[in-house]
């Protein structure tokens, strides 16, 4: 004959005591993660992929600060400094000059000055530069690239969760180190990693 | 009176009931409208949409075949002297016959930018800044002096004793004897002989030596094509910029061209991708692929002409050769 044995109900100081025990050894064991990952990693930023992005203009809409933190960026040394910039002129522009009904930048962000026939050399005023992107495409589509989006520091609030990074239809949005911010083209990039 | 009063009350319960079932439904129609209309809507829009539409009656050509490319990234396009059909990538070269049927592969150390083949079928290589010269058995027969680390090499051609190799870093085209001595620099801005210079601002720079064995360069940033004696004179060129299918687009075009051999040009541009065939004064007569046939972001489109005058597109973003040939009733 088997005996049932009985389960004896746990008293409340009990339940107390363990719960207590259960709760500390997850506090310990959280912080310890947390201390532990934090000394061995690397503080993260989050930046823009020129590589991958399609220049959707998504970044100019979805920053929670007013004026996007996302502006564009020129590499001197990739331009051509073309007069017929597709950058900074409207598709099919009647004239080459720097008129409001010529230029592209919606926000007239965008210098065009002239260095010697045929060049002109274009400059982004960042204060002005709402980071839609529309440059960028105009100069990715036609010339060589040389304009190109990047999150700046100075203005990103590095929030958690981007909220331009969730909505980036080609995830072009990624975490780099927080020593190395930017992902540049051009010879800035190599002066950028030489420091 | 009491009975009454209790179906008032239910009528003004269905009353509300349904205005508020009617609102609700009214104000969730509109924000869902409102919603998706902020979804289409782009304010920041680049619209090039316009100047991608081709008129039909231009199109003389159809494309009549395809060879497919299994490579990460393809760059250059050739016809040999046989019919053979060579294509250059990431260290290595595909020969196909003319019917498309892969024959063999030569293995190189570098990506090659460009190629031209030679009568003996010697194929030239475009290397970033140094020319390789090959025989058909994949053997290396030569590797000529680097031209520096500023040289980008983006376009061979040949004529019957001399090599062009045009450099869109240094913004020449350097000629070379068949051994690799270096004969001329060509195109250097020079205003007493009224030379332009060449304005290269992305890194394609097409040379090709016409029927008549004179030397043609693309002129990209002027939107031109110029022709040169052998010995570098600057003798004329043509072309205009133009979003409109009659000149060449954006800032810098066109990225290729090749003769037929009655002397008409065939171009190809970037931006816009479409390839046109230009007369020999440089009117535009007719249209090979407009903007349609290919996917956006379609760039370096290398041309080359078979003996049967099919014209080859090697298309880098599909990663094909396409075939195109002339209408037969020429429309």
């Amino acid at each position: 004959m088997t005996q049932k044995r009985q389960k004896k109900p746990m008293k409340r100081r009990d339940f107390i005591r363990k719960g207590l025990h259960t709760a500390a050894g997850v506090t310990i064991t959280g912080l310890s993660g947390i201390l532990l990952s934090k000394s061995s990693s690397e503080e993260m930023v989050w930046q823009l992929d020129p590589n991958i992005c399609i220049q959707c203009e998504k970044c100019a809409v979805n920053c929670v600060l007013p004026l996007s933190s996302v502006k564009c960026v020129h590499s001197f040394s990739m331009c051509g400094y073309c007069d017929l910039c597709s950058g900074y002129l409207q598709p099919g522009a009647r004239d080459r000059d720097t008129g409001a009904e010529s230029q592209l930048c919606p926000s007239g962000a965008i210098t065009r000055n002239f260095i010697e026939i045929p060049y002109f050399e274009y400059t982004i005023d960042e204060k002005l530069c709402i980071g839609c992107g529309k440059c960028v495409k105009g100069c990715a589509s036609f010339g060589n690239g040389s304009l190109y989006l990047q999150n700046q520091h100075d203005r990103c609030l590095n929030c958690n969760e981007c909220s331009i990074a969730r909505r980036c239809p080609s995830q072009a949005w990624k975490r780099v180190p927080a020593s190395q911010p930017y992902i540049l083209r051009g010879d800035e990039s190599q002066k950028f990693l030489k420091g | 009176m009491a009975a009454f009063k209790i179906k008032k009350d239910r009528i003004w319960s269905g009353v509300i009931i349904v205005l508020s079932m009617a609102g609700i439904l009214f104000f969730g129609y509109k924000a869902i409208q409102e919603n998706s209309k902020r979804n289409q809507d782009n304010p920041f829009e680049y619209d090039i949409e316009r100047f991608m539409e081709s008129d039909a009656s231009l199109v003389h050509y159809s494309e009549v075949g395809r060879i497919p490319l299994e490579q990460p990234h393809v760059y250059g396009l050739a016809v040999g002297p046989e019919g053979n059909i060579y294509v250059s990538g990431d260290k290595t070269i595909l020969i196909f016959n003319g019917e498309g049927i892969h024959q063999s592969t030569i293995s190189v150390d570098e990506p090659v930018h460009c190629l031209a083949v030679e009568k003996n079928r010697d194929v030239y290589l475009g290397m970033n800044n140094h020319v390789e010269v090959y025989d058909l058995d994949g053997k290396k027969k030569a590797e000529w002096e680097s031209r520096g680390e500023e040289a980008i090499f983006t376009s061979i051609a040949l004529s019957e004793d001399s090599v062009f190799v045009a450099d869109a870093g240094n913004l020449i085209v350097w000629k070379f004897d068949k051994s690799g001595n270096l004969l001329k620099k060509i195109g250097e801005k020079d205003e007493k002989k009224d030379i332009p210079g060449f304005i290269i601002p992305s890194p394609y720079f097409d040379v090709a030596v016409d029927p008549d064995g004179f030397l043609w360069a693309a002129n990209t940033g002027r939107h031109s094509l110029e022709n040169y004696t052998m010995d570098g004179g600057f003798r004329t060129s043509w072309g205009e910029f133009s979003m409109g299918i009659e000149g060449f687009c954006g800032c810098c075009n066109p990225t290729h061209f090749i003769f037929l051999e009655d002397g008409s040009f065939i171009t190809s541009e970037k931006g816009i991708a479409r390839i046109k065939v230009h007369n020999q004064l440089g009117e535009m007569v007719s249209v090979v692929a407009g903007p349609d046939q290919f996917v956006e972001g379609t760039v370096g489109l290398d041309l080359a002409v078979d003996s049967a005058q099919r014209i080859l597109v090697l298309d880098p973003k599909q990663k094909l050769v396409r075939i195109f040939a002339k209408n037969q009733d020429g429309q």
